[in-house]
């Protein structure tokens, strides 16, 4: 074999491997919960987060449960021209493959209906997040002021 | 003779230059603080108002006239854009020097669930100091009126809440002299707003 074969040889396995990649991970999404918080709030509760879909595929957050409050839903703000602010459940959270989905104060929150206890800053507790594709996740949420919030963006 | 009057022309322009120069500066000096809240401008005088406190006792907007007042219109039920106004509120107003001069009033559109014991303790989960009002919601209406504030009770048909409230998100923020001065809308940051009220404080001092 004559060795200017060799790069073409690699080039050729190194395309294969780049076409194989994509094809791979598209039929699985990949979601990654990050800077997950809650307020210290009565008698109900936002969490918010960030839904990093790192994988090849679609994927949608169907619903929310948590052992802190007696129902989990997926809710959404909005404000129109007028600065009137209006709150109403979503079905699901479409994260789209490759996408950020940010869940923050003013939009997309999971809320926390009818807390059995306060929340207290400093506290911590779990939440299931049900994806579509990506399946069941649970997550650790700590309650935290709106200062400790802000500077959880800047890290 | 001419040259006198040159001479007496010089002087009297520079004087008159600098005189000028010098008011200038101060009034551009007296200006220069820009407000970072929405400035109403001429500021909107408000009717006195009369609403039952968590307390039990009736509470008039005029009870606190000479200070400042940050009026907030919202509901316990409402986790999202509640909670943290009031906290960028209270934020604001840590260590502000002359902050028992500004009173927070936040007054509930949803009295069906924010009875008196409710709103008592939502209030106290934030600051003691803030005052919760919640009354008849027509009577709330007609206050929030002059403010130019809007409520509506919607029934939400796929939620435990069965009805949620929408409203206006903004922070109102009253003068000494019971008028509307400026608002901040939903978003607003602590310091802008901390910034603002310093601001006023000392030039009420």
């Amino acid at each position: 074999m004559k060795p200017y074969y060799l790069p073409l040889i690699a080039l050729l396995l190194t395309a294969a491997q780049c076409g194989a990649a994509p094809a791979r991970e598209a039929a699985e999404s990949k979601i990654m919960v990050m800077e997950p918080s809650a307020r210290a709030s009565i008698p109900n509760g936002a969490v918010f987060m960030k839904l990093m879909n790192e994988g090849g595929a679609d994927d949608v957050l169907l619903s929310a449960q948590s052992g802190v409050a007696e129902t989990v839903e997926l809710h959404q703000s909005k404000m129109d021209e007028n600065g009137v602010m209006k709150m109403s459940p979503v079905p699901d959270i479409p994260v789209p493959a490759g996408e950020t989905v940010t869940l923050e104060p003013g939009g997309l929150h999971v809320m926390l209906l009818g807390l059995k206890e306060e929340l207290a800053v400093g506290d911590k507790f779990s939440l299931t997040l049900n994806f579509e594709r990506a399946g069941a996740q649970t997550i650790e949420v700590e309650v935290s002021d709106s200062l400790m919030g802000q500077q959880m963006d800047h890290n | 003779m001419t040259i006198r009057m040159t001479r007496a022309f010089f002087w009297f322009s520079l004087l008159l230059s600098l005189s000028i120069l010098i008011i200038g500066c101060q009034v551009l000096g007296a200006s220069s603080y820009e407000f970072n809240g929405t400035v109403l401008e001429p500021p909107l005088a408000l009717p006195d108002f009369e609403l039952a406190a968590t307390d039990g006792q009736p509470f008039r907007l005029s009870d606190i006239e000479g200070d400042f007042a940050l009026i907030y219109f919202g509901y316990t039920f409402c986790p999202d854009v509640c909670p943290l106004t009031l906290a960028d509120v209270k934020e604001a107003l840590a260590g502000l020097e002359g902050r028992e001069r500004v009173h927070v009033i936040f007054i509930s559109v949803d009295p069906e669930r924010d009875t008196p014991e409710v709103l008592g303790r939502y209030m106290n989960a934030f600051d003691p100091d803030f005052t919760g009002l919640t009354d008849d919601f027509d009577k709330t209406q007609e206050v929030m009126k002059a403010y130019g504030a809007f409520a509506e009770k919607e029934e939400v048909a796929d939620s435990a809440a069965g009805y949620l409230v929408s409203h206006t998100a903004r922070v109102y923020l009253v003068s000494p002299q019971r008028e509307l001065i400026m608002t901040y809308s939903f978003g607003f940051e602590p310091d802008a707003l901390r910034a603002d009220l310093t601001y006023l404080l000392q030039q009420e001092s």
